[in-house]
C-alpha cells in the first residue's frame, strides 16, 4: 500500500468524520430547539399555571409522557427553570403537582438506581428545592463521593430540603471532601434557612464545653481528617449565626469571645455580635479596644458605633491616638456614627 | 538533493502528526470537560448569592486609550452586569481624544478626595473621580503608561477582593460575573479564571447589555467566530483540564487581587501582558511551592468588537503574536523544566513549538513541498491529497468548536447560523488560514527586529 493510498484512507475518515460532526450538530439543534421541544415547551407554559392552580388535571397521556426518558428529561429541566425562577419561595404547588405527574417518583428512581453520580445528584437537587424528604442513604452516598461537584450537589440538595438534621453530615462532607472557601460553605448552609441556628448554637456550646474541660469531646470537630483548620469550622458556624441575626446564641457567642484564642474567630465574634444588635455585649466589646491586633481594635470600634455604645465613646476617644492609621480612621467615623456634638468638636480639635 | 528534500519533506510530515495528534487529544479531553462542565452547571444555583452576604465583591477595571467611541457603552455594561456587590474602575490612560469628557458628561463625574495605595508601581495618577449618579463607579485619569500600566492603576484603586480585567471595546454578559466568580467560592486554590470572549460585531445591543446574539455580516468577522470557538473551547478548556492554562484573554479575565499584588502585577514591557502575567503566575507559584488553579470556563461570556478589515486583523495578529513571543521568551525558565509540572513539562514546549513557530513552519512548509514537487522529490499527487487531508483535519477541528458551542452555551442558537459558521468553518482553510499564518509570520519577523507597537485598531460605537 502506497504513501498515497494512505493518505487517501485518512481522507474518506476525515470525511466521514467531518459528516458525523455535521449531522450531530443538526441533530442537536433540532433536538434543542426543534419542533417538538417548543411545542413541549409552550404546552407545558400554557398548562402549568392552570395545573398548579389545581382548575385542570393533567391526563392520563400526559402522565405517562412525563416518564419516558425523552420528555422526562425536558420536563427536568423545565422544572429546574421554574423552581429557579421560584428562587426561595415555597415550591408546595409545583411539589403537589410533580407527585400527581409521577416526576417526583421518577425522580427518586434516578436517585436510587442511576449509575452515574452527576445523575443521581441531579435527582437530589431537584428533589430537594421541591423540598422532597431525601432518602438518608441515599444522600450519605452522595456525599462520600469522591468527586467535589457531586458532594456539593448533594449538599444544595440537603440544604434546599431544610432539614436541620442534615446539617452537621453536609458541613462535614463539603469541609473534608471537598476545596470550598469559608464563603462557600457559608454560603451553602445558609440554605438550611434559619432552623439550622439551633443545631450550630447547640456544636458551639459543645466547643465550648470542651474549651472549658480543655479535654479532647465527642462532638463535630471537622478538623478530624483534614488539614483544614478548626477556627475555620468556627468561623462558618458564627457567620451563619450572625447571617440569621439568631440573638439566643448572643450568650454563647461572649462565653467564646471569651476562651477563644484564635483572632480571625474572635474578629468574626465580634462582627457577629454586633450583627445581633445584642447591647449586653457592650463591656466585652469594649475590653477587645486594647487588642493588640489592629484588626480586631477597627472592627471593636466599628461594633461599638452600631450597638450604639455611647457609653464607651471616652474609649472609642482614645483610640484617635492609636499606633495604626487605620484604627484612628474607624474611630473617627465611629465618633461621627454616635452622633454626640461634643464628640465631634473633640474629634475636630 | 531529491533525497534531503525527501528527508525535509518527512521531518513536516512528522510535525504535521504531532500537532495535530495533540490538537486531536486536546479535543477529546476538552468535549468531555464541557459535557461535564454543562451538566454541573446545569445544578448550580448561581443565583442564591444575591439572598446571602456571603460572595466575594468585584471590582472590574476597564483601561482605556482613546475609546471614545466605546468606552460609555462598556463603563455602562460593567455597571449593568448582575452582581450582588460591584465597583467598576475605568482607567484613562493618557487618552488624547475625549474619552475623559465623554466619561464626565455620561456619568455626571467630579473630583474625588482619597489617597492609592501604591501596591504596583505605575504612571503618576492625575486624578481620580467619582459618580454623581452611579455609586459603584470610580474613574482614575493617569498620565499614559500602556495597558498593562492603567492595569496596574486600576488594581491599586480596586477596593475588593477579586479583580476583574475587560478590554474598552468589551460588553460582559450580565450573567457571566456569577458564573466567573463561582469557581473563586468553591476553591480556595483558585487565583485567576479566564471566560470566553466571542465577537459581538451585528449583535442587537441596548444600555450596554447585549439583548439578541446576531451572526456578523462581515465575512471577515465570520471567519473570527469560528477561529475564536476554536480557541476558547478546545484550546483553552483542554489546557484547563491539563492545568496548564497558558494564556487567559486581558479582554475577560478575574484575578485574586492578593495574587496579582503578589506576582508583581502586568508587566508595561510587552504587548502580550495578559499571557506573560499567566506565565509569570504559575513561574512564582510553583517556585513558592503554593497550592494554586488557573481556570477557564466555557460558559461567562464577553462580547467585543473583532476588525472587519484586513490592516486592523493584520495588525491585531501581528501584536498578539509578537506578544506570544515576549511572554515565552520572559518566562522562559518554565521551559522543559521538570520544577514546574505540566506548564514546563508539556504546556510551555506545545506553544513554542506548535503556536509560535507553526506559522513559520507552515509558510517555509508550503515552499519546500512546492520546490520538492517541482525537483521531483515527492510526487505532486500525493502532496495535493497530503494539503487535501490537512485541510479537512482544520475543519473536523473547527467543526468540533461549534459542537461544543452548542453544547456549553449555545448563543447561536439558530440552525441557520449554525450552517453559516459550518461553511465558514469549511472555507477557512481556502486563504483565511494562509493569511493568518502570513500575519503571524511578520509577527514573529516583529518580535526578532524588535519593531511595531499597540497601535490604534479602528473602534465604532456599539
Amino acid at each position: 500500500m502506497s504513501m498515497l493510498h494512505v493518505v487517501l484512507v485518512v481522507i474518506a475518515v476525515e470525511l466521514v468524520t467531518l459528516l458525523g460532526l455535521f449531522l450531530v450538530l443538526v441533530t442537536m439543534h433540532v433536538r434543542k430547539s426543534g419542533a417538538k421541544t417548543r411545542k413541549f415547551r409552550r404546552f407545558w407554559v400554557r398548562l402549568l399555571p392552570e395545573a398548579l392552580e389545581g382548575r385542570r388535571e393533567p391526563t392520563v397521556r400526559i402522565k405517562e409522557s412525563i416518564v419516558t426518558d425523552a420528555c422526562f428529561t425536558l420536563f427536568h429541566e423545565f422544572m429546574d427553570e421554574q423552581l429557579r425562577q421560584l428562587g426561595s419561595g415555597s415550591p408546595l404547588r409545583l411539589r403537589h403537582l410533580s407527585r400527581r405527574l409521577g416526576f417526583t417518583q421518577r425522580l427518586q428512581r434516578q436517585l436510587a438506581e442511576s449509575r452515574d453520580p452527576l445523575d443521581r445528584a441531579a435527582a437530589a437537587k431537584t428533589l430537594g428545592r421541591l423540598r422532597e424528604r431525601l432518602p438518608r442513604e441515599a444522600v450519605a452516598e452522595l456525599l462520600r463521593s469522591e468527586d467535589p461537584a457531586v458532594v456539593l450537589a448533594a449538599g444544595y440538595a440537603a440544604a434546599s430540603f431544610r432539614d436541620p438534621s442534615y446539617f452537621i453530615p453536609v458541613f462535614r462532607a463539603v469541609y473534608q471532601r471537598t476545596r470550598i472557601t469559608l464563603h462557600g460553605i457559608a454560603e451553602l448552609l445558609s440554605r438550611f434557612e434559619e432552623g439550622v441556628c439551633p443545631v450550630i448554637h447547640k456544636t458551639l456550646e459543645n466547643l465550648i464545653a470542651q474549651y472549658s474541660r480543655k479535654t479532647p469531646s465527642r462532638s463535630f470537630n471537622p478538623n478530624k481528617q483534614v488539614d483544614r483548620s478548626d477556627q475555620a469550622a468556627q468561623v462558618v458556624m458564627v457567620d451563619l449565626l450572625a447571617f440569621f441575626a439568631y440573638r439566643p446564641a448572643a450568650g454563647s457567642l461572649l462565653r467564646l469571645l471569651r476562651l477563644s484564642e484564635h483572632e480571625e474567630v474572635l474578629i468574626h465574634i465580634v462582627k457577629a455580635l454586633a450583627k445581633m444588635g445584642d447591647t449586653g455585649a457592650i463591656p466585652s466589646l469594649s475590653e477587645l479596644l486594647t487588642h493588640p491586633n489592629w484588626v480586631l481594635r477597627s472592627q471593636a470600634v466599628q461594633a461599638l458605633a452600631t450597638l450604639g455604645a455611647v457609653e464607651s465613646a471616652p474609649l472609642i476617644l482614645a483610640r484617635l491616638e492609636d499606633d495604626d492609621l487605620r484604627v484612628r480612621v474607624y474611630a473617627q467615623k465611629a465618633l461621627h456614627s454616635l452622633g454626640e456634638v461634643e464628640l465631634h468638636e473633640k474629634v475636630y480639635a | 538533493m531529491k533525497e534531503v528534500l525527501y528527508y525535509i519533506n518527512l521531518l513536516f510530515f512528522a510535525y504535521f502528526v504531532f500537532i495535530n495528534g495533540f490538537y486531536l487529544y486536546l479535543i477529546v479531553i476538552s468535549a468531555h470537560t464541557v459535557r461535564r462542565y454543562a451538566r454541573v452547571s446545569a445544578m448550580t444555583e448561581y443565583e442564591g448569592i444575591f439572598g446571602t452576604t456571603f460572595y466575594k465583591p468585584v471590582t472590574v477595571i476597564v483601561p482605556a486609550h482613546n475609546e471614545e467611541e466605546t468606552i460609555v457603552h462598556t463603563v455602562a455594561s460593567a455597571l449593568a452586569v448582575r452582581y450582588p456587590e460591584l465597583e467598576v474602575v475605568a482607567v484613562n490612560d493618557g487618552s488624547t481624544d475625549g474619552t475623559m469628557d465623554a466619561l464626565i458628561r455620561a456619568f455626571d463625574l467630579v473630583p474625588a478626595p482619597g489617597v492609592v495605595r501604591c501596591d504596583i508601581p505605575c504612571a503618576p495618577i492625575r486624578g481620580l473621580y467619582d459618580s454623581m449618579t452611579y455609586s459603584g463607579l470610580r474613574v482614575v485619569d493617569k498620565d499614559q503608561g500602556g495597558k498593562a500600566d492603567a492595569l496596574n492603576a486600576g488594581i491599586n484603586v480596586s477596593s475588593f477582593p477579586l479583580v476583574c480585567n475587560i478590554d474598552a471595546d468589551s460588553i460582559i454578559d450580565v450573567q457571566s460575573m456569577v458564573q466567573i466568580t463561582r469557581p473563586f467560592l468553591e476553591d480556595h486554590r483558585v487565583v485567576a479564571v479566564g471566560g470566553v470572549v466571542m465577537p459581538a460585531n451585528d449583535c442587537v445591543i441596548e444600555n450596554g447589555e447585549v439583548k439578541q446574539v446576531r451572526l456578523a455580516r462581515s465575512g471577515l468577522a465570520r471567519f473570527q467566530i469560528v477561529e475564536y470557538l476554536r480557541a476558547f473551547l478546545f484550546g483553552r478548556m483542554g489546557w484547563s483540564r491539563l492545568n496548564a492554562v497558558m494564556i487567559i484573554s486581558g479582554a475577560f479575565a478575574i484575578f485574586r487581587r492578593t495574587a496579582l499584588i503578589e506576582v508583581g502585577g502586568y508587566r508595561t514591557d510587552t504587548v502580550g501582558e495578559d499571557m506573560e502575567l499567566i506565565l509569570r503566575m504559575h513561574r512564582v507559584f510553583y517556585d513558592k511551592k503554593k497550592q494554586y488553579r488557573i481556570l477557564f470556563l466555557p460558559d461567562p461570556i464577553c462580547w467585543t468588537q473583532v476588525p472587519e478589515d484586513m490592516k486592523s486583523l493584520s495588525k491585531q495578529r501581528r501584536r498578539w503574536q509578537r506578544g506570544l513571543a515576549e511572554s515565552l521568551m520572559k518566562n522562559r525558565r518554565l521551559c522543559l523544566n521538570r520544577r514546574y509540572g505540566g506548564v514546563g513539562l508539556l504546556g510551555f514546549p506545545f506553544f513554542v513549538f506548535c503556536e509560535l513557530l507553526s506559522p513559520a513552519i507552515e509558510v517555509v512548509g508550503y515552499f519546500i513541498v512546492a520546490t520538492a514537487i517541482v525537483a521531483q522529490a515527492i510526487d505532486w499527487q500525493l502532496a495535493v491529497t497530503f494539503l487535501a487531508c490537512a485541510m479537512l483535519l482544520g475543519t473536523i477541528m473547527s467543526m468540533s468548536s461549534l459542537l461544543l458551542e452548542a453544547v456549553a452555551f449555545r448563543k447561536y442558537p439558530s440552525l441557520r447560523d449554525t450552517l453559516i459558521l459550518s461553511g465558514y468553518a469549511f472555507l477557512e482553510s481556502f486563504g483565511y488560514r494562509q493569511l493568518h499564518s502570513f500575519w503571524r509570520c511578520r509577527g514573529l519577523a516583529d518580535f526578532v527586529t524588535k519593531r511595531g507597537s499597540w497601535g490604534q485598531p479602528v473602534r465604532r460605537a456599539f
